[in-house]
């Protein structure tokens, strides 16, 4: 009976692990220019390459694993490749697609490798709706979820990334739309490196060390991401450095260790983002004074601003921690709203000073400079501080278990002191 | 007999007196309007975050006020009042007095505490949305033992009430602003990393960082206090780091108490 059972075992193994009658690379050979390969269902094992403009369409169950280190499917010096609905894996990378111009990856899941898909000298590319899933350990051993080098015409959207080193890393890249991604549980989630004419619409970022580093990149333009708990050491929600010419609007930024860090960056505006519970929701160091963030909403972080000397220009917005009044009722505080406390500029000077956030000590002393920083007339000054938002908040429920312990408790301990008293 | 005649008498007086009912109705009202007004009016969100930290400072400032100046006012009117040479006629030892104290001091703070507590659970469960976290619960169990053991020490050394309220609240000040205010401005003009060894002394040597420090550990959240204390944060995290905090978490108890029994030794010779 033992030995059925592992017969059939066998046979179920053998059954969805090769597919006896089809041979990928065969086909791909034989298919001509502009046709379709259907790869049908089965576990198929080799370094498959793709030099001509076909689809290669797989099915439910189509699984291309990688032999030995190289990729398992490499696509080259060719022009419009469309891969679809196929399952990839191995040890290194999943595809590698070197000089193409048209190439479209849909419907793929890559799982257990090092880096998932890696693009280099590329024209008119579209990545939709792919998942990648990277290897466990430390994001060092890692690589990237997807990765584009010195490419055009990008577009990075719809996929689920998550435990890579960067979700999405781009590098030399001009004009590229990365659009309603997830990633999670990465080192970064974008990475943009020396590129130029980017778009970074509706993603949600969400526990990653970084949500997105941005570096040496002119003109981009975010709108309506999620960047959530990212708080780890060195843990920010967007990092800018050295970027000219960005636009933040419309984004949700929370619970991050620090929301949006400007670093050596020029000409940046932040404008309508909900920050929202970070430790310090934005921090600016040698940014140039054209730097502005306006009509945002900052609501329950411990530090709104901190910069260096230079400081960036605060225009509009909403702070919870606001305590003007609006006598004219125009919708806007009569006195300033002033950021800058002496704590959030050591903190900028020296990291160690960290240590300390929101204790008692920096707390007492955040108020006092409250009041003594009322003078300020330049920097992280908001001399039009709006009053109010609109706030759509969940409405609580009751919770009767919850009460009643309460009740009992309270009535029970005071019960106990009267007692402890007469006795 | 005679043993827990004493706590009973002395929880009695604590109980009664004017000033620890102030204590614990003015404790239980800022306590519960901070953590209501701030987890109603801010989203909902795991980690620290204004009303974490909130939440923190106002059990940082006030219960070690409270316990300091009451509990050593409590033990220096014993020795001003001739009370703990009357006792000492009675067939109790010196450890028995002391222990006696903490622990009546310890189970008046409790009181105290479970009052607040009792009224945010209610209030909360009513309003809805409003929690009580368990580490919290944690954190004010440690600092009432260990401010109760501190504040018996303060009494001992002070031997008169009124020495003793302006002991706790110097004593009170340097744990919760001095130290961290001498840290900074020592900040400005050392290198960082001699900062930041002075800063895991200060850890060590302060009840109240030790306790805001035990809070970031136990509650996974060390990334808080940055950087540049990734190796000792790693260390607490571990087991043998557990083991650590609490035997540190016990000196802080044992060491005020034994060096009263020796204070008031002194006292007995004279």
């Amino acid at each position: 009976m033992k030995k059925i059972g592992f017969a059939l075992l066998f046979f179920l193994f053998m059954s969805q692990t090769v597919h006896a009658d089809f041979d990928v690379q065969e086909a791909i050979n034989a298919a001509n220019p502009g046709e379709v390969v259907h790869i049908p269902a089965g576990r198929y094992q080799g370094n498959f390459i793709v030099t001509k403009p076909i689809t290669l369409q797989g099915e439910e169950g189509t699984e291309l694993i990688s032999k030995r280190d190289n990729p398992a499917l490499r696509i080259e010096n060719t022009a419009n490749v469309t891969v679809e609905n196929i399952t990839l894996s191995g040890k290194n990378q999943a595809i590698v697609a070197s000089t193409v111009d048209g190439l479209e990856l849909r419907k793929l899941k890559i799982k257990d490798v090092h880096t998932g898909v890696h693009i280099q000298h590329a024209k008119n590319v579209r990545i939709q709706d792919i998942n990648v899933t990277g290897i466990e350990g430390h994001y060092s051993k890692k690589g990237n979820g997807v990765a584009v080098f010195k490419s055009e015409d990008i577009t990075v959207e719809g996929n689920t990334i998550e435990q890579v080193q960067d979700g999405i890393y781009i590098e030399e890249v001009k004009h590229i739309v990365v659009q309603h991604n997830k990633v999670t549980s990465s080192r970064y989630g974008t990475h943009f490196m020396y590129t130029s004419d980017a778009e970074v619409l509706f993603n949600t970022y969400d526990q990653n060390v970084t949500g997105l580093m941005v570096m040496m990149t002119t003109e981009i333009f975010f709108e309506n991401n999620r960047v959530t708990n990212n708080v780890d050491f060195n843990g920010y929600g967007m990092l800018l450095y050295d970027v000219q010419q960005a636009k933040i609007k419309h984004n949700t930024i929370k619970n991050n260790r620090t929301g949006i860090a400007m670093q050596k960056s020029a000409n940046i505006r932040i404008e309508t983002n909900d920050f929202q519970m970070n430790q310090t929701a934005i921090e600016g160091t040698k940014v140039s004074d054209d730097t502005v963030a306006s009509s945002n909403n900052f609501t329950g972080n411990i530090l709104t601003a901190r910069s260096d000397k230079q400081g960036f220009q605060l225009v509009n917005n909403y702070y919870d921690d606001y305590s003007g009044i609006d006598l004219k009722d125009n919708g806007i505080g009569d006195v300033p709203y002033v950021a800058v406390s002496s704590f959030g500029q050591w903190m900028v000077r020296q990291p160690v000073y960290q240590y300390f956030v929101a204790s008692p000590s920096v707390i007492l002393l955040t108020s006092l400079d409250q009041q003594i920083n009322k003078i300020e007339k330049n920097m992280l000054v908001d001399n039009t501080p709006k009053l109010a938002i609109t706030h759509v908040k969940e409405k609580n429920r009751m919770n009767v278990v919850q009460m009643l312990v309460g009740l009992f408790l309270t009535l029970s301990s005071l019960w106990l002191w009267k007692r402890g008293i007469t006795e | 007999m005679m043993y827990s005649m004493l706590i009973k008498l002395e929880l009695k007086q604590m109980l009664r007196s004017r000033w620890m009912q102030l204590v614990g109705i003015l404790f239980t009202f800022v306590f519960t309007a901070i953590i209501v007004i701030q987890q109603m009016a801010l989203p909902d969100v795991e980690g620290f975050t204004r009303q974490t930290a909130s939440f923190l400072n106002v059990l940082l400032f006030l219960l070690p006020l409270f316990i300091l100046t009451i509990g050593s006012m409590s033990v220096a009117g014993d020795v001003e009042s001739g009370w703990f040479s009357l006792l000492k006629t009675y067939p109790m030892t010196r450890t028995q007095y002391i222990a006696g104290k903490y622990i009546a001091t310890v189970l008046a703070f409790l009181l105290v505490v479970v009052v607040a507590f009792g009224v945010i659970l209610a209030l909360g469960g009513f309003l809805g949305g409003v929690r009580l976290p368990f580490i919290f619960i944690v954190l004010t169990l440690l600092c009432i033992f260990i401010f109760a053991s501190l504040a018996i020490a303060v009494g001992a050394f002070a031997k008169t009430r009124l020495f003793a309220l302006s002991l706790s609240l110097v004593l009170w000040s340097v744990f919760l602003l001095l130290i961290s205010y001498a840290l900074m401005a020592i900040g400005t003009v050392v290198a960082g990393h001699i900062l930041q060894k002075l800063t895991i002394v200060a850890i060590h040597i302060n009840p109240v960082e030790w306790l805001r420090f035990g809070y970031f550990i136990f509650t996974d959240q060390a990334s808080v206090l940055g950087p540049a204390f990734f190796k000792v944060t790693q260390f607490y995290s571990s087991p043998l780091g557990y083991v650590v905090y609490l035997a540190v978490t016990l000196l802080w108890i044992v060491c005020p108490l034994a060096y009263t029994s020796s204070l008031l030794k002194k006292g007995d010779r004279r």
